[in-house]
């Protein structure tokens, strides 16, 4: 009809094509126009703290709102483990970054055991489950190694540039280099980290009465404890001698232990380096790291002592045997039924003295005024700390664990849809976003916002966190590294097996011999099934005895009770700077 | 005397080998319990056995890996607790979740879902996010981990006995949002001619997997998980399922 029409009229083709363009570009001009005052909205009504001028921001919304127009209307899907920060990115973020660019947002949440088995699925299947996935990076290891993982620095500059926010600022990243492989490549992009630290009760270690009977009792300071004796010590002290505060039943150490794979993190993630089990190094000892994987060069060489790693080596057994110790003797008696996410909730309740073991994530849950473990002035009562290390810890080597949730492109999802969801990850971590998102969900990413005034004034409501993030500490307090080929394939193995020596089917030492073993095993499948580069190629069997004696990790047996020795809480930070 | 204790000892000897071979004979040749329920259109009823795309699956993959079994129908909640309690039993397909990780041995994928909520077609609600629907009571059936998931987050959840009752519940307004697997949605709306239209929002993904007890012989888990990656990889498992449209 319209072909008859210009027919008719004798318009020319140039001219109908002209006034098509015209009107197309009026009703583009119009759109962007829409979604500038949609993002200035956003901007002044939620994003209304941010390291930028107000003119900066906008500026980031009008590049996001341009890189955004060949993909508006479509939807596209991620997924994140389910902590505060996503949750906020999910119900919020997400929710602007639609509004402002018109790309529609699935943020789904769920347990970070079934997102990693989520992403698992899509390498293995080939099915696009999603677009982008917010994983830890835990995984870096597999990620280089298994040519399945986009390679963001490769991207950012090759088919991704179009895309590719020009503030993004990747210098500004204080986890960058977890996030990065041995061969120096960007695999993912980090989008919050907590660490895991040493939490107590502030309030209760300042109490003159009780600091005098710790002296008496054990002969120093009641204070952070510097070292697992002290840890052990004042433990017992709460739990066996104080064990009423204010008559309410106390207890000197909280743990989780539920048969269930976050028991699995509660081991994997560090407790091995906070006992000493690895060898010195940042951000992962080597060539043996806290896993007790051996490499050489790239290669993965074995987890067991006899093949020279420590996995079940005398720290390894000393750091499972306080955790089973301490469980039963010093935590409530319902801890051992707990899950991660069960236990979290418990410091809160006002019962418990310190815990080895603290996930930092869970620090705007503690900030609640209404809570017994806060001041009328909102100021906590609590403190985190650096964590004690155990008796095979020596200075150089990391001392617990951080968690980098960053984002992760498969090269299996349709490139349109993974550029689409690439703008949604940097929108979520841009500094227009990023302050306001570090405030609600306190998992700092960029030195930018932990340096901010913001944060300044928040840091007496948060017990230590961004002194914390302002010091050294943020680098030694390290994810898991390159040493482990395949973190999917090997992390079942830590909840499997120290589950049996918590229920008393296997001894301690008895566990990890066969966890070793397994781990030893599964690599050895990797070998020869998998087409990893780096793959493991395993060490030839030695007697124990001659790895224990040689130098670094495995580690021989050493005097495993030292005094305990506790530090003030300013001096405990001093040691931070 | 000396020869007597040798007899004896021989005999112990011979029945010890004689129960080894028995039970591993039967370890071996027993073959494993499956257990589904029926969730239209992918599990159905057909002259009282199992069938449907699903099942279809399952079928070729124990076909393939050369592994023996029986395949029942029950209900699903049933079919959870008979699979925890009973050594040699297997479900499918279920929602493999952080929370059952440790309960079961598992294959997976069988089944990979996307998950809607859907409103009454008199009463349309915009949902952006999921948080959207946290005003609303939602319908989900006994034994859905999605169900379950949705709970955990504070959502007001109300249950049925099957997915389907949900359809009718949404349309009787005695919920605000029907919350299905968007192929059981698609097939249930359009064979029973529900005024039901497309979905709110798709806002959660499941990869659904069969659970086995954890008496159940981990090589033979093996074998299965392998066999179901090989077909995933090779397309078999994508033409059964398009045989679904």
């Amino acid at each position: 009809m319209i072909l008859a029409c210009v027919r008719a009229l004798k318009i020319p083709f140039s001219f109908l094509f002209l006034l098509t363009l015209i009107s197309q570009m009026g009703f583009a001009a119009e759109t962007v126009a829409v979604n500038e005052q949609v993002a200035k909205k956003w901007l002044k009504n939620e994003f209304n703290v941010s390291t930028l001028s107000p003119e900066e921001q906008m500026e980031e919304m009008r590049w996001f709102i341009q890189a955004a127009k060949p993909y508006r209307g479509m939807t596209i899907r991620v997924v994140s483990e389910r902590i505060d920060t996503h949750i906020y990115e999910s119900n919020i973020i997400a929710r602007a970054f639609s509004e402002i660019t018109g790309i529609h947002v699935v943020h789904e949440l769920t347990g970070e055991d079934d997102v990693i088995k989520k992403l698992q699925t899509q390498i293995q299947t080939g099915v696009n489950l999603y677009d982008a996935y917010i994983n830890d990076s835990d995984l870096i290891g597999y990620h280089y190694r298994s040519g399945q993982t986009v390679a963001l620095s490769d991207y950012m500059v090759g088919e991704g540039v179009a895309v590719t926010l020009p503030t993004l600022d990747l210098d500004d990243f204080i986890g960058i280099s977890f996030t990065e492989g041995p061969d120096g490549r960007l695999y993912q992009l980090p989008d919050q980290q907590f660490a895991n630290l040493y939490w107590y009760r502030h309030d209760w270690f300042s109490r003159p009465e009780l600091k005098k009977q710790f002296k008496t009792l054990y002969g120093y300071e009641l204070g952070v404890p510097e070292n697992w004796s002290a840890y052990e010590d004042i433990a017992e002290f709460f739990t066996v001698h104080v064990k009423e505060i204010d008559g309410q039943r106390v207890w000197g150490h909280m743990d989780y232990a539920k048969t269930d794979p976050s028991l699995g993190w509660r081991m994997s993630d560090a407790w091995l380096s906070m006992a000493g089990a690895g060898d010195k190094g940042l951000p992962n000892g080597y060539p043996v790291d806290e896993w007790g994987i051996r490499v050489i060069g790239c290669q993965p060489v074995g987890a067991s002592v006899k093949r020279g790693g420590a996995l079940d080596g005398p720290a390894a057994v000393y750091a499972v045997t306080k955790f089973v110790e301490w469980l039963d003797k010093y935590a409530p008696p319902e801890a051992k039924n707990l899950n991660f996410t069960e236990a979290g909730e418990w410091v809160a309740k006002g019962n418990i003295a310190q815990q080895v073991f603290w996930y930092t994530a869970f620090t705007a849950s503690l900030t609640d005024a209404s809570l017994p473990i806060v001041n009328e002035d909102g100021t906590p009562k609590w403190r985190m700390a650096p964590s004690p290390h155990g008796a095979y810890w020596d200075e150089g080597m990391k001392l617990g664990y951080q968690d980098a949730g960053s984002w992760t492109l498969l090269k299996n999802t349709p490139p349109k849809r993974r550029d689409a969801a690439w703008l949604y990850a940097q929108f979520a971590v841009s500094k227009s976003i990023s302050l306001k998102k570090t405030l609600v969900g306190l998992t700092p990413i960029r030195e930018s916002d932990i340096m901010s005034d913001a944060m300044t004034e928040r840091a007496p409501y948060l017990g230590g966190l961004v002194e914390f993030y302002r010091s050294r500490g943020r680098d030694v307090w390290t994810p898991t590294g390159a040493n482990v080929p395949d973190y999917t394939r090997l992390s079942n193995y830590w909840w499997q097996f120290v589950s049996r020596a918590i229920e008393g089917q296997l001894t301690v030492a008895g566990a990890m011999h066969k966890m070793a073993e397994a781990m030893d095993a599964e690599m050895q499948l990797m070998a020869n099934e998998s087409n990893l580069q780096c793959k493991p190629v395993l060490n030839e069997i030695e007697p124990e005895d001659v790895w224990l004696k040689r130098e670094g990790a495995p580690k021989a047996p050493r005097n495993e009770s030292p005094k305990g020795k506790t530090l003030s809480y300013d001096e405990a930070i001093r040691a931070w700077q | 005397m000396l020869g007597s204790k040798l007899n004896s000892h021989w005999w112990r000897v011979a029945l010890v080998l004689l129960m080894l071979f028995t039970s591993a004979s039967f370890a071996v040749d027993k073959p494993l319990t499956l257990v589904t329920f029926i969730e239209k259109p992918l599990i159905v009823q057909k002259n009282g056995v199992p069938s449907g795309v699903v099942v279809s699956v399952i079928k070729e993959l124990f076909r393939q890996a050369d592994v023996t079994y029986t395949l029942r129908l029950m209900p699903l909640k049933r079919a959870i607790l008979m699979t925890s309690d009973t050594d040699n039993y297997c479900i499918f397909p279920i929602e493999r979740s952080q929370e059952r990780e440790a309960k079961y041995q598992w294959i997976s994928p069988v089944l990979i879902s996307r998950h809607g909520l859907y409103s009454h077609p008199d009463r349309p609600i915009e949902l952006k996010t999921l948080e959207d629907a946290r005003a609303y009571k939602l319908g989900s059936y006994l034994g859905s981990g999605v169900g379950e998931y949705l709970e955990s987050f504070g959502f007001n959840v109300e249950y049925a006995g099957r997915n389907e009752l949900n359809a009718r519940k949404l349309l009787k307004n005695r919920i605000d949002l029907w919350v299905s697997d968007t192929e059981s949605a698609k097939f249930l709306t359009k064979h029973e001619r529900l005024p039901i239209s497309a979905p709110e929002l798709v806002f959660f993904t499941t990869v659904r997997a069969m659970a086995c007890n954890l008496a159940v012989d981990p090589s033979v888990v093996n074998k299965l998980q392998k066999t179901a990656t090989k077909m995933y990889r090779s397309g078999d498992v994508e033409r059964i399922y398009k045989s679904l449209n």
